[in-house]
């Protein structure tokens, strides 16, 4: 009954054996080859790549009797002695369980002692990051300077827990996760070697979830193996580690590529019913649209899918006609409702929102076809020079165009439609402004020149005041009224000048540069109201790079919100 | 009595178990997960049994050893639950009653937590010589309640502990353990039961009717234990306050206020909460009348009309608001807000009174 996991059993016992981790090997083999070690090492990197194996190994190497080029030889007393793990000085030490300063202190009265058996005494502290701060404390005089026949070696998942003055005491060694592929070799070297009948794609599946660490992709070789009869096959293997079977995403992200919600909630519902456990069919979910995106994106990403053969197979022909930005919007939805999911106390409710607003999501429109549309919709209409017509189409166009309007020709009559069609934040500047025309078209020029100089002045009175109008700008005057337009998100500095004194005060000043007494009226800067929520909703690719001084008129703007399913909300800056 | 043939729906995990344990392939750690009240300690209780029977081609289910296992009273057997420490009160009278009763769902408090202390014990314990002449086993329900510290210590004995210890285990999600133990254990899912099972077993058990059997089988999203606690707080009728609480159109503010005092007057934090949780699967099914699934697969079809009703009414982002508002409420509950305020907060929003709070 007393069966020794393959993770135990595999476990590394020379330098060579280590899967991965050549740089740390390397780096003791030559320390102990020149005589260089170091009395205190730390060893950091994630769950199961090797940490505690290579402290053994080390233990091992300076203690063995018969080293070969610098390789325990795993066979005289010694390193039997170690493997087994009753050698009386080389001491594994649990420091999540013996965390505290007490345990130290015992430590370090055993440090003084000479080796019994051996040649050296080899201290490793096992998940060193959970000691006491009092614990770390009293360990560094050891740390720093133990005798000579003592070697320290820190092993930890977390180095940044790790003190300071503990890190700058020991020489640290970083073991990093490993690559697919050093998995699957391994795993193909230890099946043989154990007669169990597995193809490969099966492993690289086991590698594939074991994400970088050796003892994961043990454990599941075991849990594969322990159900007995091989050869064991992906699907085999997927089945018996509960993974949620391709079958299920395939069937939603099918779903959901063919804009089904219904038919996306009913496979969840299926899946939910045969126990398959939700939580995990979502991170399943997100590794697929991943890779979703990944195809779509083009082949040179084709190498970075983790996808069984007949799988990529599969994805290629449901990817065929999805352009990258649509699984990208998929992959963030979802990415949005699993860490809700978590949270939950009834996770399904939010993967299913995440599945129908993925199914629900119309697809972005491709800037390059609707290009090409608009070419075939034939020549501008003539009527609409190419100049004026750029820019009416505005929300606040008949606000902002003072300099088309100086223009000889005015601005055509549909221009002025378009704009009127559109209401801009402040009244109606736009009707008013045609009345006063003349005079104030001519004054525009030195409006702004004005503004700034009442500005000035008012900053050496009242620099709040000023400041609060800082990012404000004069638009023109209309009825007597001067129409400042005003970059305030909250109304606080709108407020501020509206208080009578202030008010009072601006209007003393105002007379005072523009040589007449005017009202004051605001007016919001445009295009920052309409707020990202909604051009998320409308295709945001379109008016993102829509350039502002495309040639189309505003019937065709018009044309092209229609056939996008959008709004105009205004000229991109 | 074999433990393992009294466990229903739960035959893959079985048959893997005891097809390594009859290649000698038992690892020495598991870790075993699913929804609430799958059977997921009754499934260790058993290995238990397989691994302390005296007989041969174990277990037997006759022999003393197999008695004690099911009675829990092994000496070689060591459960350990959140919260309690080690052979106190409430430890021992939870593990009573699943011994007693096999459906029994041992009731954790909510914040209970697995402490180092407890972990230490159970080293100091493994060391010693065992009491009879087989293996040892350790249980450790709830996993993921374990503290950090008392994870950290675990670490050394789940991946190495001595011959013939055995650990098994159990959680409900995964996630919450710290993944340096998952890598030690081999990971079994329990998979949730199915719901003609869970209704026939309250029809059977608590004399049920049909209807609100299914309800109950299905607000329990698998979990046999879930379906007894639902059935026993009499989960209708609070599901028919908290829908009639929420989801009834309002006027104003002031009638908000009022509802909530009438309604919600007399509810505490856990009735909140379940008013919440219900909620959520009341929106779930919306979501499915939506897309017109079929009846069958509701938890409230017996309020279908109602369903059909708000589905045609609310768009999607109108559910998703109201989900995210009763989450919402579900953490403001967590952090031991006033129930009566965190209801009226939630009716507010969710009648769009209130302007919902800024992202940030």
């Amino acid at each position: 009954m007393s069966y020794l996991v393959l993770a135990r059993k595999w476990r590394p016992q020379r330098f060579a054996d280590v899967v991965g981790q050549r740089h740390v090997a390397l780096t003791l083999k030559s320390a102990i080859e020149n005589d260089r070690l170091s009395h205190a090492y730390l060893f950091t990197g994630p769950r199961g790549v090797g940490k505690t194996s290579m402290a053994r190994i080390l233990a091992k190497a300076l203690n063995c009797e018969h080293p070969r080029a610098s390789e325990p030889c795993n066979e005289c007393a010694a390193c039997r002695a170690i493997t087994e793990g009753h050698c009386l000085d080389v001491l594994e030490i649990d420091g999540a369980s013996n965390r505290g300063i007490d345990d130290v202190r015992q430590l370090r009265e055993s440090v003084k002692y000479a080796p019994a058996s051996v040649r050296t005494k080899v201290y490793i502290i096992d998940e060193v990051h959970m000691l006491t701060t009092d614990a770390f404390n009293a360990l560094l005089k050891t740390l720093e300077e133990p005798p000579a026949h003592v070697y320290f070696v820190l092993a930890t998942t977390e180095p940044l827990k790790v003190p300071a003055t503990v890190l700058s005491r020991c020489q640290r060694h970083d073991f990093g996760r490993l690559t697919i592929d050093e998995l699957c070799g391994n795993l193909q070297r230890i099946t043989t070697a154990e007669s169990i009948g597995i193809d490969e794609d099966a492993l690289r599946l086991i590698s594939r979830k074991a994400e970088g660490s050796v003892r994961d992709s043990l454990t599941l070789l075991d849990q594969v193996a322990a159900t007995g009869a091989g050869p064991f096959t992906a699907a085999q293997v997927q089945e018996i580690l509960g993974l949620s079977g391709s079958a299920f995403h395939f069937e939603i992200s099918a779903a959901i590529t063919t804009g089904d919600p219904g038919c996306a909630l009913l496979t969840l519902g299926r899946a939910y019913q045969e126990g398959f456990n939700l939580q995990e069919l979502a991170d399943e979910l997100i590794h697929h649209f991943r890779n979703v995106l990944l195809i779509a994106m083009g082949s040179e990403l084709a190498s970075a899918v983790e996808a069984t053969v007949e799988e990529r197979a599969q994805l290629v022909e449901q990817v065929a006609d999805i352009r990258p930005v649509d699984a990208l919007r998929w992959l963030r939805i979802l990415l949005d409702a699993v860490p809700r999911m978590r949270r939950s106390p009834h996770g399904r409710v939010h993967l299913e929102v995440a599945l129908v607003e993925m199914a629900s999501l119309p697809r972005a429109v491709d800037l390059t076809v609707l290009l090409a549309q608009l070419r075939e919709m034939g020549p501008q209409p003539s009527a609409t020079p190419a100049r004026g017509s750029s820019r009416p189409a505005a929300p606040g166009g008949a606000v902002g165009s003072a300099e088309p309007r100086r223009g000889s020709s005015g601005p055509p009559p549909e221009a002025i439609g378009e704009a009127r069609e559109e209401p801009s934040g402040a009244g109606q500047p736009g009707r008013g402004g045609a009345r006063h025309q003349p005079r104030e078209g001519a004054a525009s020029s030195s409006l702004g020149a004005d503004w700034a100089r009442m500005l000035g002045e008012l900053r050496r009175g009242r620099a709040f005041l000023a400041s609060c109008l800082h990012e404000s700008e004069a638009v023109e005057i209309t009825g007597g009224r001067l129409v400042v337009r005003l970059e305030d998100t909250n109304g606080f500095k709108r407020e501020q000048i509206e208080k009578p004194g202030n008010r009072r005060h601006v209007l003393r000043l105002i007379e005072e540069t523009f040589g007449q007494a005017l009202g004051l009226q605001f007016q919001d800067a445009p295009a920052d109201e309409p707020g990202p929520r909604r051009r998320e909703e409308t295709a945001g690719e379109v008016h993102e790079e829509a350039p502002p001084e495309s040639p189309a008129g505003p019937a065709r703007i018009r044309k092209i919100a229609e056939m996008i399913d959008g709004d105009i909300i205004g000229p991109a800056r | 009595m074999i433990l393992f043939d009294a466990i229903r729906h739960q035959e893959g995990v079985i048959t893997v178990l005891r097809g390594a344990a009859a290649s000698g392939r038992l690892a020495h750690a598991y870790l075993f997960w699913g929804p609430e009240g799958v059977g997921k300690t009754r499934t260790a209780q058993a290995l238990a049994q397989l691994l302390l029977c005296s007989r041969p081609d174990p277990p037997c289910g006759s022999c003393s050893e197999c008695e004690r296992v099911a009675r829990l009273t092994h000496p070689d057997l060591h459960c350990v639950l959140p919260g309690a420490r080690g052979g106190s009160a409430d430890e021992r009278k939870q593990l009573e009653a699943f011994a007693a009763d096999f459906f029994y769902v041992p009731q954790i408090p909510r914040n209970a937590t697995i402490s180092i202390e407890r972990i230490r014990g159970l080293k100091l314990e493994s060391s010693k010589a065992r009491v009879r002449a087989g293996n040892r086993v350790i249980v450790i329900r709830n996993a993921g309640r374990m503290t950090h510290e008392a994870a950290q210590a675990a670490l050394k004995i789940i991946e190495e502990p001595q011959p013939g210890t055995f650990l098994i285990l159990t959680c409900r999600d995964p996630s919450r353990v710290l993944p340096t133990i998952l890598s030690r254990c081999q990971r079994m899912r329990l998979r949730a039961l199915p719901r003609e099972y869970i209704e026939g077993t309250l029809i059977e058990r608590l004399g049920l009717e049909a209807e609100v059997a299914r309800f109950f089988a299905a607000l329990a999203q698998g979990g046999l234990g879930r379906a007894l606690a639902l059935a026993e707080s009499d989960a209708r009728t609070a599901r028919d306050r908290a829908i009639e609480l929420f989801e009834t159109p309002l006027g104003d503010a002031g009638e908000a206020a009022r509802r909530a005092q009438a309604l919600g007057r007399g509810w505490d934090a856990e009735a909140a909460r379940m008013a919440g949780e219900l909620l959520l699967t009341w929106y779930s099914d919306l979501l499915a009348v939506r897309h017109e699934l079929p009846a069958e697969r509701l938890t409230h079809g017996d309020r279908l009309p109602q369903l059909r009703r708000q589905a045609e009414q609310l768009s999607l982002a109108a559910i998703r608001r109201r989900i995210e508002t009763v989450e919402e409420m579900l953490g403001a509950l967590e952090q031991h807000v006033n129930p009566l305020l965190a209801l009226q907060g939630a009716l507010l929003r969710i009648n769009g009174l209130v302007e919902a709070d800024p992202p940030f």
